[in-house]
């Protein structure tokens, strides 16, 4: 009778192991290594949700290659060795994608593990050239525009739309993303304008109470710029922004996709003639790419509020464009699936037109979204292509 | 570059960091215990200006009521932190004679705690929020362009300073916190309550520790989990670069800080300026190869550290 009993129990589990097997070999796992908590938490949020968006719209649509996608989500507490170990764990489980950090840095170890594991990794929105440049390997790509490229963006806009000629550098040394960007910044305007394009360069620090001495320099130099492209991130911009617009420097300035954020922009009473990039429209402002705008609705139906700032839609390409390319391939094989990713010819994304090549693994060429702050109030005045010098509608 | 614009850029700083440095060096003057949380507290103050929230606007909440609230309560929340630390993670210690390293570790924890904690209820997105806004103008002195904020900086700093040396020199407390400073052991013998005189140093420091929120909130504009770390290693260099347990030395060593990280800043080289704080550092390493001490050494420092 025990025995009996036993059996039939041990059948019952293996029965239920089998469903559970064939209920499995249905899903596809995409992983999120991703922090929710920590200093990189508020980065890595709002791409975590987009990510899981689309994941609900390709299950919606019948799934991919006729499987459903299940999005496996693990903190990585802005911590390096968590985020290492959430990556083996995931590849562990079986993801086929990672989505990872929006900082080089803090993405790095997961890109690691997903090389090693041969698992394509891509990050939302890290614009470090590392990430696109096969610094780890092949696997390795980043759904963001890269740092230098969006300032040679600033730089050509600058030109074109504003008529600037003389252009002051203010670099931010704390960070290589700001570094990258003030470079590519500078090499298009000095392309455009020769290397007196440029009247004054200096740099400060993130941290730095007080940036007295850099305005002081400018005012001492009796140069006359017609804007400052400074390249730096919150807190430390802000805080430059308030100190120069307090010393009465009331230039307009340029800034990064660092540069967005209407909660920055308080620091500053009425701010105005400050200028910034974007993949899409922070909260708050309307995004002029209908299907931008169709998303953000829907996301404010599930979220409660719209994505903070516009680098939150990069979570939704990076499923998005993996998809894309595993339709294409007609598999799930990461080698298949890479060859697809690396013929991406200004691919229409939620997030922006995309490409990838073979050797490039980030974005240098595609279209973004400028948006001024006039009065404290943002407004989109259009995607910006480098390659065609003017406003641009892909939709 | 003018001298007047260099000198005013050069004091506001050197002001911040001379009463960051000040607010250290008092405590350090009666514990012997470098306060690695002071700059945390500076933290504290900023965030307490605004309402605790994980939304990325930050909404004033202190920040919003006029001056005459605004000062008093950023100050008074700052000091009941500050006093609040003493008693709950210093005093224990004080009492079961723990020695100095265990009293810098239970520092190093409540600063954590306090960056700990605002992670998590503010987030780490760097919030902003504006006080003061009519101190956001400039003024000419001589044809010469100044923040009014620098000069406001520079003002508070002197009249503070002179309220905490005047208190220091002719109240009884001020004479029993000297005394202290000096030999703390002698003072007990002498008749000087040690937990009052503890509790007088902390106070001081926690009011210092809320004036510089206030003069880094109005000249920034930002908030910053991790905004305190810096200014506190300022201070403790200051306190070191003076001669530590010597008050006025703190101040003076705070004071040349911050002269000469913006002396440096203004007058280096542009290729060598984002190695500014090296030159700084090794100034200070300079500094104490010559005078070990520090520039204003007590009579008792051998005995003391």
């Amino acid at each position: 009778m025990k025995s009996t009993f036993v059996r039939s129990c041990l059948a019952a589990l293996l029965l239920a192991g089998t469903a559970f097997n064939a209920h499995a070999q249905e899903e596809v796992i995409v992983g999120a290594a991703t922090s929710l908590s920590g200093w990189m938490g508020p980065f890595d949020k709002d791409p975590t949700r987009t990510a899981e968006l689309a994941i609900a719209d390709i299950n919606a649509a019948g799934g991919l290659l006729g499987k459903r996608l299940k999005l496996v989500h693990i903190d990585t507490k802005t911590d390096q060795a968590l985020t290492s170990k959430a990556a083996q764990d995931l590849v562990k489980q079986g993801a086929k994608l990672l989505l990872i950090a929006c900082d080089f840095d803090s993405g790095a170890p997961a890109a690691l593990v997903g090389q090693k594991a041969n698992v394509i990794s891509i990050s939302s929105c890290g614009a470090d050239f590392k990430y696109g440049n096969l610094t780890i390997g092949n696997n390795v790509f980043t759904a963001a525009t890269d740092a230098a490229a969006t300032g040679r963006i600033l730089a050509d806009w600058g030109t074109r739309k504003k008529g600037w000629k003389k252009a002051y550098i203010l670099l931010d040394t704390f960070i290589e993303y700001d570094k990258s960007l003030c470079r590519g910044f500078k090499e298009q305007w000095q392309a455009l304008h020769g290397k007196d394009g440029v009247v004054l360069e200096d740099t400060f620090k993130n941290a730095d109470v007080s940036v007295a001495s850099q305005i002081s320099r400018y005012n001492a130099s009796g140069k006359k710029a017609d804007v400052i492209m400074l390249c730096s991130v919150p807190p430390g911009l802000a805080s430059t922004l308030r100190q120069y617009r307090a010393a009465g420097i009331d230039l307009p300035v340029l800034a990064g996709t660092g540069g967005a954020g209407n909660a920055l922009h308080s620091a500053v009473p009425g701010l105005t003639n400050y200028f910034f990039l974007n993949n899409s429209a922070d909260g708050g402002v309307t995004d002029p790419n209908p299907a931008n705008e169709e998303f953000f609705k829907r996301f404010e139906k599930r979220f409660g509020e719209r994505p903070a700032v516009g680098q939150g839609i990069t979570g939704y390409t990076v499923v998005q464009a993996w998809a894309r390319a595993v339709e294409k391939a007609g598999s799930f094989d990461t080698n298949k699936v890479r060859a697809e990713l690396e013929k991406f010819k200004d691919e229409p994304l939620i997030g922006g037109l995309t490409s990838f090549t073979p050797k490039l693994h980030t974005n240098v060429d595609r279209p973004m979204l400028i948006i001024s702050v006039d009065g404290n109030k943002r407004e989109a005045l259009g995607y910006y292509d480098i390659r065609k010098g003017d406003f641009v509608t892909w939709w | 570059m003018s001298p007047i614009q260099l000198a005013v850029d050069a004091l506001s700083l050197g002001g911040q960091f001379a009463l960051i440095a000040l607010g250290i060096g008092l405590i350090f003057g009666v514990m012997r215990m470098i306060n690695f949380a002071h700059g945390d507290l500076i933290t504290f103050g900023a965030y307490a200006l605004v309402v605790p929230s994980a939304a990325d606007m930050a909404v004033p909440f202190v920040g919003a009521w006029s001056a005459w609230f605004l000062i008093p309560s950023t100050l008074g929340i700052v000091m009941l932190a500050t006093l609040a630390g003493e008693r709950v993670a210093f005093r224990p210690l004080r009492r079961r004679h723990a020695d100095g390293t265990s009293l810098l570790i239970s520092s190093f924890a409540v600063g954590y705690l306090i960056q700990s904690v605002i992670l998590f209820v503010h987030t780490g997105r760097p919030k902003s929020v504006s006080i003061f806004p009519g101190l956001t103008r400039h003024l000419e002195i001589a044809s010469v362009r100044v923040s009014l904020i620098d000069v406001v900086t520079i003002l508070v700093t002197i009249a503070l300073l002179l309220v905490v040396l005047t208190f220091l020199r002719f109240t009884r407390a001020g004479l029993h916190l000297r005394a202290a400073s000096e030999d703390f052991s002698m003072a007990k013998l002498l008749g000087v309550r040690a937990d009052r005189v503890i509790f007088v140093a902390f106070g001081i420091s926690g009011l210092l520790a809320g004036v510089v929120s206030l003069l880094y909130v109005a000249k920034t504009g930002v908030l910053d989990s991790r905004m305190g770390v810096p200014l506190a290693i300022a201070g403790f260099v200051g306190t070191v670069i003076g001669g530590m347990g010597n008050l006025a030395g703190a101040v003076a060593g705070g004071l040349f800080l911050g002269i000469a990280s913006t002396l440096l800043q203004a007058l280096l080289p542009e290729a060598l300026r984002p190695a500014r704080d090296a030159f700084v550092y090794g100034l200070v390493i300079v500094i104490l190869l010559v005078r070990p001490g520090g520039l204003f050494v007590p009579r008792n420092a051998a005995v003391r550290i």
